[in-house]
């Protein structure tokens, strides 16, 4: 998550706090009035605030979301190969030992067996 | 008997199932959370019955809506199709000749993806109770 959605998040989760808050503040300063049912509908302007502090979150959220992969292997495999051995899960077959004549090492290791014991 | 479209479209290009579970993860996650922040929304302006489902209808068609935007900004106008699987990997523009050879390999980009945007990731399912659950926990103790 960016440093700028986190943002834009948050305040958008102030305002929506103060929305609420100002709902039940309104609730509470009307529910000794009986006179008119009218009265007890939210003002406009917490309608307003609301609706908006919900615009701004989910911007916020959208833009803060994880990043998404690449479905298909073709591209996928290019992101993975630009970023290098950390992220490739080939890496292991694609760094080997290349051929490796264990006659030629059988040999040299018996040559060092029968002379450098004796050199030491 | 000939491979059928979607056969070759996963031959020919194949899909990454890690990349797609995290994707529709994320989506899963995305629409959580707001439908949450959706369900907080209509306690605080205190819907009733059916307009609360319509306004959640809204907001997720507005959610969905902002992801595909940023979507599309991401992947250079490719949109969907780059990122989820749509229905089960067809490539669309793939074409095959009647005698079983592929003319056209197509674009890589899977057919129908926006479905998965547009109405996966739970939105009928798990997003839609937590948006009951929000309504109806602010609606108890704002009134």
């Amino acid at each position: 998550m960016g440093f700028a959605s986190r943002i834009i998040t948050i305040f958008g989760l102030v305002l929506l706090a103060h929305a609420g808050y100002s709902a039940h503040e309104h609730t509470v300063l009307y529910s000794n009035i009986h006179l008119s049912s009218a009265s007890t509908a939210l003002p406009q302007d917490i309608v307003i605030e609301t609706l908006v502090s919900l615009v701004i979150v989910s911007t916020g959220l959208v833009l803060g979301a994880e990043k998404l992969k690449p479905a298909s292997w073709s591209e996928w495999a290019k992101e993975v190969e630009k970023e290098g051995a950390a992220r490739n899960p080939f890496y292991r077959l694609e760094e080997r030992y290349s051929f490796w004549d264990v006659r030629e090492k059988r040999k040299e290791f018996a040559d060092w067996m029968r002379e450098g014991p004796v050199k030491v | 008997m000939p491979p059928t479209t979607q056969e070759l479209s996963l031959l020919i290009n194949p899909l990454v199932p890690e990349s797609v579970q995290h994707n529709n993860r994320v989506l899963n996650q995305l629409h959580s959370l707001t439908s949450f922040l959706l369900g907080l929304t209509a306690g605080i302006l205190a819907l009733q019955s059916v307009t609360g489902f319509v306004f959640y209808l809204l907001g997720t068609i507005t959610v969905s809506g902002l992801f595909h935007l940023v979507l599309l900004s991401r992947s250079t106008g490719k949109g969907a199709g780059r990122y989820f699987a749509g229905s089960n990997g067809e490539i669309e523009g793939l074409f095959v000749g009647k005698d079983g050879v592929v003319r056209d390999a197509g674009s890589g980009v899977r057919k129908g993806a926006w479905r998965d945007v547009w109405f996966g990731g739970g939105v009928l399912g798990e997003a839609l109770s937590g948006f009951v659950l929000g309504w109806a926990g602010v609606g108890g103790v704002l009134r």
